[in-house]
């Protein structure tokens, strides 16, 4: 008989993720080391770049406002993401179901998605306020798109021959759904996602930015305004980390259900 | 007969969304003179209607977020062309160069802005250099793609039919390549625009991103709307551009349009 | 494997002990007629085709590209519907054919669901069917079609005849009266094919089908099938139907035979016409 390809053994998952958070640990502590000997070495000035020491001063002196700004950022990010989430998978299911829908509709939908949907912002804060509400709505317009057109690019890519099959089994529209279009294209939904998530950050902040919402885009434009700069950098730091932790954690998502789906 | 065929077809698939489109606008117009709406969200005659009171304001603020989307789509452009052969060269650079892409992508452009307008002022140059950093990952990844997409058949055809380097690159890699740089600087020119637009939002005295926000402070609401028209059509301009391009120069490439149905 | 065992084939027939009358059995295809819209133009894929199917047969049906060899297998499998002319499975439509889960189909490529182990994916049709399917035991027809030890593996950890063999174990789960067979082997090696025709007339015997088998390779056609159905194309239409008497169990060795060689050339002949 054919033997079942060997592939080869794999070091324990946690294993991994341990190795790899030491190495990039190490990578930042080694930065940050280069950082403070450079900005001590040629006397650079803080309003190009102040020291780790001075950044690390204001993370102590601040941190209840940074987490806070942090927190507030992070719950919109959250409620959009899953609103987006909802209504694109919604959305693109109807389209998969519906070829007058998808010819009315989806034309439009590919129309809008070629605007910076972003610059749409001033809009929703006019709607919504300046509060939660716009941007929960600004992520949900920046998240939608890349999580409906890569959902129904996957609802789609089922092989014609998967759907006679289920045909001939007697499938109704529902177990087909469920058992063939939704599992096949959940690799899909989370390369959505992941692009979605990246956006989403900057849209979250941006809307704060422009309403003023307690967050950290507004914290950083406070602080760059107040010339508070060892407070612009730590706030800065902390967005960037919280992007690469959220782009990663998708990324990993989206690794692991392509490995369970081929 | 076969392209009059494809034409009527393609006009005949245009005219259901097309009646979507005159529907929801009407639909609007009637909302809002029903005082259904509202008032942030004008009537379409209301949005057209303030062009011509600030239609010079919208030219004279168009100026400089078309030059700095522009000059940020070729730098942008020709760097990550740059990147994408270097990585294409040497096989070993491209795993570094596309993560530190992905690090300068991963990075809200949001928090880089105040920096960057610190280093380099708030001119012009930040403006172009925002809009440059925001277009570079997507044509980062479409040059890596196309300088890799000739497939090994091809490459040994040329070497068994004894090809020069230059003939293998001008017959080959830069057609093979072309599909996957029109899809990169497709998705790039709009991003062109929202980079400019950022970057004016965080400082400028001129630009569409500028004119907004004033409307926006002085709740003035059909321009709020007409200048977001303006910058989404910009963009769109952008973008059907590259499309035109495309079709014109790599046709023969068939491309992932979700509008098509599958067999 | 074991390749003794009785053959069935033409003992099937008059062994049915259900009250149907006789000449409903099997597949009948009257006068069919099948239309397609394509690029605007009319295409006729089948024109008036009329064919029957004995009860209980081995069936190939070959013909060049473009015959509706596969249109014929949809239409009998209800996935499609005729333009003209009637289908009969046992005296049913194919709807109530399909709906009674007396159909099977297997496709050139396996069409598995990659998250689901083997086990799963055979017996995804007796979960779609809920309760009103009696399953096949699915440990003996993992056995049956050579799988034992493969429960538990994903269809990516398998080879593609091993892939097949799942696809064939998951259309007979629900113990199926006709078992459909679109050019099953069509993507394997010449080697893995001949092997696994070899135990697809093994597992027809032992699961008493009628099966239809679609292919484009002629010694295939004339090693599995009781009869070989040769069609024309453009449009589709029967051109003969040619009996194969040779005795099952059938091996590798018959194909040395001069009868085998001769029962080939017919074929051929019937594809080619003048040309040969």
């Amino acid at each position: 008989m054919i033997a079942v390809s060997d592939r080869p053994l794999r070091s324990a998952p946690w294993l991994e993720v341990a190795r790899g958070l030491v190495g990039t640990l190490a990578f930042i502590a080694l930065l940050l080391v280069l950082w403070e000997y450079l900005i001590n070495s040629f006397d650079v000035p803080a309003f190009i770049m102040p020291s780790p020491a001075e950044v690390l001063r204001s993370f102590n002196s601040d941190h209840e406002r940074i987490v806070e700004a942090l927190l507030f950022t992070l719950r919109s990010g959250a409620i959009g993401l899953v609103c987006a989430t909802t209504l694109a998978l919604v959305l693109a299911a109807s389209f998969a179901a519906s070829d007058l829908l998808s010819r009315a509709f989806l034309p439009m939908v590919i129309f809008v998605r070629t605007a910076p949907v972003l610059a749409i912002a001033p809009i929703l804060i006019l709607i919504f306020g300046r509060g939660v509400a716009t941007s929960v709505a600004v992520v949900v317009i920046v998240a939608f798109f890349p999580i409906m057109v890569n959902a129904l690019r996957g609802f789609r890519t089922v092989e014609a021959s998967m759907l006679e099959l289920m045909h001939v089994c007697g499938a109704s529209r529902g177990q087909v759904f469920l058992k063939v279009r939704l599992p096949s294209s959940l690799p899909f939904i989370f390369t959505g996602l992941r692009a979605a998530s990246a956006s989403s950050l900057l849209a979250v902040m941006l809307a704060e930015w422009l309403s003023g919402a307690p967050g950290l885009g507004t914290l950083i434009l406070k602080a760059n305004s107040y010339r508070e700069l060892g407070l612009l950098w730590a706030a800065v730091l902390t967005t960037m980390a919280t992007a690469f932790a959220i782009f990663a954690t998708f990324a990993a998502a989206e690794r692991r259900l392509a490995k369970w789906s081929i | 007969m076969r392209n009059k065929d494809s034409l009527t077809r393609s006009l005949a698939a245009m005219l259901l969304p097309l009646a979507v489109f005159v529907v929801v606008t009407l639909a609007m117009e009637v909302a809002q003179r029903a005082d259904l709406m509202p008032i942030t969200i004008p009537a379409p005659s209301q949005i057209v209607g303030a062009l011509p009171r600030a239609g010079g304001d919208l030219l004279f603020h168009m100026q400089p977020t078309v030059i700095a989307a522009l000059s940020g789509l070729f730098i942008g452009g020709v760097l990550a062309l740059i990147c994408g052969g270097i990585a294409a060269s040497a096989a070993r650079s491209e795993g570094p160069i596309f993560r530190v892409g992905l690090l300068i992508d991963s990075v809200p452009l949001i928090a880089l802005t105040p920096i960057l307008m610190l280093w380099i002022g708030t001119g012009m140059t930040a403006r172009i250099t925002i809009a440059a950093i925001a277009t570079f990952f997507p044509l980062l990844v479409g040059s890596i793609q196309g300088m890799k997409a000739a497939d090994r058949n091809s490459i040994e055809l040329f070497h068994v039919m004894s090809a020069s380097r230059w003939q293998r690159f001008s017959k080959l890699q830069l057609p093979s390549a072309l599909p996957y740089l029109f899809a990169a600087f497709r998705i790039a020119a709009p991003l062109a625009v929202l980079g400019a637009l950022i970057a004016e939002w965080g400082n400028a005295e001129r630009g569409l991103g500028i004119m907004m926000v004033y409307a926006l402070f002085s709740f003035d609401v059909p321009l709020v709307w007409l200048t977001i028209v303006t910058v989404c059509l910009l963009a769109m301009a952008g973008y059907a551009s590259v499309a035109l391009a495309e079709k014109l120069l790599v046709g023969w490439a068939t491309q992932d349009d979700l509008s098509k149905r599958p067999a | 494997m074991d390749h003794t065992l009785i053959s069935a084939a033409e003992e099937l027939p008059g062994a049915s002990l259900e009250p149907t009358p006789a000449a409903t059995r099997g597949i009948d295809l009257s006068r069919v007629t099948m239309e397609f819209e394509l690029d605007g133009e009319q295409l006729r894929a089948l024109d008036d085709v009329t064919l029957h199917f004995a009860e209980g047969g081995f069936h190939a049906i070959i013909g060049p590209s473009g015959c509706g060899k596969s249109t014929l297998l949809r239409l009998v499998a209800d996935i499609l519907h005729p333009t003209a002319g009637t289908i009969e499975v046992d005296g049913l439509r194919p709807k109530a054919a399909r709906e009674a889960h007396e159909i099977g189909f297997v496709f050139q490529s396996p069409t598995l669901l990659p998250w689901r182990s083997v086990r799963h994916n055979i017996v995804l049709p007796a979960e779609i069917a809920g309760a009103h399917a009696s399953p096949r035991n699915v440990d003996d027809l993992i056995a049956l079609v050579g799988l034992k030890g493969f429960e538990e593996a994903r269809p990516a950890q398998l080879s593609g005849g091993m892939q097949q063999r799942v696809a064939i174990a998951r259309a007979l789960v629900l113990r199926p009266k006709i078992l459909l067979l679109d050019e099953p082997f069509g993507a394997l090696d010449e080697i893995t094919r001949q092997r696994m025709n070899i135990e697809l007339l093994r597992i027809w015997q032992e699961s008493e089908t009628t099966a239809i088998l679609v292919t484009h390779t002629i010694s295939e056609a004339v090693f599995m099938a009781d009869q070989v159905v040769v069609l024309a194309a453009r449009p589709g239409r029967v051109q003969t139907i040619i009996p194969i008497d040779l005795a099952r169990p059938r091996t590798l060795s018959l194909t040395q035979t001069s009868s085998f060689n001769h029962l080939e050339n017919q074929v051929r002949g019937a594809l080619f016409g003048q040309e040969v």
